[in-house]
């Protein structure tokens, strides 16, 4: 069975396209990941799933359920961490776990819930809108867990979170996935999303332009080669030379007189002897297999 | 039946505000006060009680029915607590019926009892002729007030524009509580070429005009279970059915109705 099945999703509001025809499959059991920049239109796509926003054309499924037609019964077997929400006043962490509990119909134990997102005894009984914003998220992904859902749908869930709290986000994820749950979560921070998913989409400007497995996207970068060089000297014109050796897919500029390039394979002597030719002495140079990142400011074109 | 859920939830936060206990604590000095005053200024018998109570209620009810009721859901749509409600399994349509059922119960069971104690030491003081009635009187309030609540949360629903929800919140009291019979009173007159004898004797369409306002319907009601001094146009000999008790029950459930669908349906159909 599909968790997510998307058609020609189009959003526009005005003469702003914030989709663009998304079309999408995500199946039953994996962890997928929804990058893009800030603005590329992730939140609009999951405000569509939680019939926040309408389409303009085409229509979301979650398991089978029309997410506008049938907006409840598609919410039912999900738990979401949504973005730009705001947890009830005066109300405390354990009576929101409640809330949601009674609302999914589940019979979870709430101290379980908080334990299990790090909230101890002590904050479950304070008031959640004194809680920091990495508690608040702590909070609203005890509510997405109750009642063991399906699908999991986490809007940009590691904001607010410190390292830890974010690497404790990672093993939620994983543990519910394990248990058979399917996890859908956007970020627009790459080692989030390289470090547990099966697949990712990458959004940009309204567009899936990519979809792939962490692998998939590397071989389609060409073997995945990031080539960084240190010449004793930077030029101008230097990063435009390696630019136009046949092969190259970006080349960037660091600090230290270093090049960073991702290349095909072959292509890497090809840009040492280039360099040569230019009469740039070269200090220094190592490879490194290519990370998301790289690939993200490739398909994003937010790098060069 | 989630609204359920939703209405719990709901009142559990109402109560737990300020406003709200400062808003609804106003019912007990009101109506008490007016068992005092009404000493000095009324008949002492205990319709003539009533019929007075009913006037304070009358000022008093629609303006706390509005104040509880005209922010509810566009306070949380704006702030993001709405985002985490329908996060959850809960269509717009129970949290439309969860709020309104919520805000009635919290503008009207602290309104009930008032007058409930109101009635017994009035009915102590000025004899108990008719106070058999007093429950009715108590089902009439009940729907006034809920046609203020369903006013209220039918705006809160329409628009997330605070302008507009305080300019409909305060329009509506003046237009609905304050102005209505200057304004039937207006156009019946200009209606009849300035000829001023007209409200003196109103044809029958201007007495339905007139009944629109909530608070001749609910005076009517009252005036079905008390022979007071009250909505005596509509009672008069020869007056036409529509501005009879059960129309003014009609109307009144449409003053609840009516706003709450409209609101519905503007909120169903626009984005959070």
């Amino acid at each position: 069975m599909t968790a997510i099945e998307a058609t020609e999703v189009s959003k526009r509001y005005g003469t702003v396209v914030a989709l663009d025809r998304v079309d999408l499959t995500v199946p039953e059991g994996e962890i997928f990941g929804f990058l893009g920049p800030n603005g590329a239109g992730k939140s609009t796509f999951i405000n569509v799933l939680l019939d926040f926003a309408t389409p303009s054309d085409g229509s979301v499924e979650i398991f089978g359920h029309d997410c506008h037609a049938e907006g409840v019964a598609a919410r039912e077997r999900i738990g979401v961490l949504p973005e730009g929400y705001s947890v009830f006043e005066r109300r405390t962490g354990r009576q929101h776990i409640e809330y949601a509990i009674e609302s999914k119909d589940a019979d979870d134990d709430p101290a379980e819930i908080l334990d299990r997102v790090g909230l101890d005894p002590t904050d479950a009984e304070r008031e959640a809108s004194d809680y920091s914003k990495g508690m608040a998220q702590r909070l609203v992904l005890g509510m997405a867990l109750v009642g063991e859902p399906d699908l999991l749908l986490l809007d940009e869930p590691t904001t607010g979170l410190d390292p830890n709290g974010a690497a404790e986000m990672r093993d939620i994820i994983r543990e519910e996935n394990e248990r058979g749950a399917t996890v859908f979560f956007s970020s627009h921070i790459l080692e989030q999303v390289e470090a547990v998913c099966d697949r990712v989409g990458i959004l940009q400007d309204g567009e899936l332009v990519a979809v792939d497995t962490i692998e998939g996207l590397r071989e389609s970068l060409g073997g995945g080669t990031k080539l960084v060089i240190t010449v004793d000297d930077l030029r101008n014109g230097t990063v435009e030379t390696v630019r136009g050796v046949q092969g190259v897919e970006t080349a960037v500029e660091r600090e230290d007189s270093t090049l960073e390039v991702t290349c095909t394979n072959d292509a890497k002597m090809d840009i040492l002897v280039e360099l040569h030719d230019a009469g740039v002495d070269v200090v220094n140079f190592r490879t490194e297999e290519a990370s998301l990142e790289d690939m993200f400011i490739e398909y994003t074109g937010s790098g060069r | 039946m989630s609204w359920r859920v939703i209405a719990r939830e709901d009142v559990r936060g109402t109560m737990l505000s300020k406003t709200t206990w400062l808003a609804v604590g106003l019912f007990p000095v009101a109506f008490l006060g007016y068992v005092v005053a009404h000493d000095y200024i009324g008949e002492p018998n205990f319709p003539a009680f009533v019929a007075g109570l009913a006037g304070v209620v009358g000022v008093l009810l629609p303006a706390v029915a509005i104040l509880l009721g005209y922010k509810s859901i566009a306070d949380d749509r704006t702030s993001g607590r709405l985002t985490l409600t329908l996060s959850l399994p809960h269509s717009r349509r129970d949290l439309a019926v969860g709020t309104f059922v919520s805000r009635a119960a919290v503008v009207l069971v602290p309104a009930l009892l008032a007058l409930a104690v109101a009635g017994v030491v009035g009915a102590v003081r000025f004899g108990s002729e008719g106070v058999l009635w007093f429950p009715w009187f108590l089902v009439a309030t009940a729907l006034f007030g809920t046609a203020f609540v369903g006013f209220a949360v039918g705006l809160s629903m329409s628009t997330t524009a605070d302008r507009w929800i305080t300019l409909g919140g305060l329009g509506g009291y003046l237009l609905l509580v304050t102005f209505w019979g200057s304004l039937q009173s207006t156009v019946l007159v200009v209606l009849h070429r300035f000829e001023f004898q007209v409200l003196n004797d109103m044809p029958d369409w201007a007495l339905l005009f007139r009944m629109i306002e909530p608070g001749e319907a609910y005076a009517r009601l009252v005036r079905a279970g008390f022979d007071v001094d009250l909505a005596g146009l509509y009672v008069a000999e020869g007056a036409p059915v529509y501005v009879s008790a059960p129309a003014a029950l009609v109307l009144l459930l449409a003053w609840a109705v009516v706003p709450l669908a409209v609101g519905y349906r503007r909120f169903r159909e626009s984005d959070l």
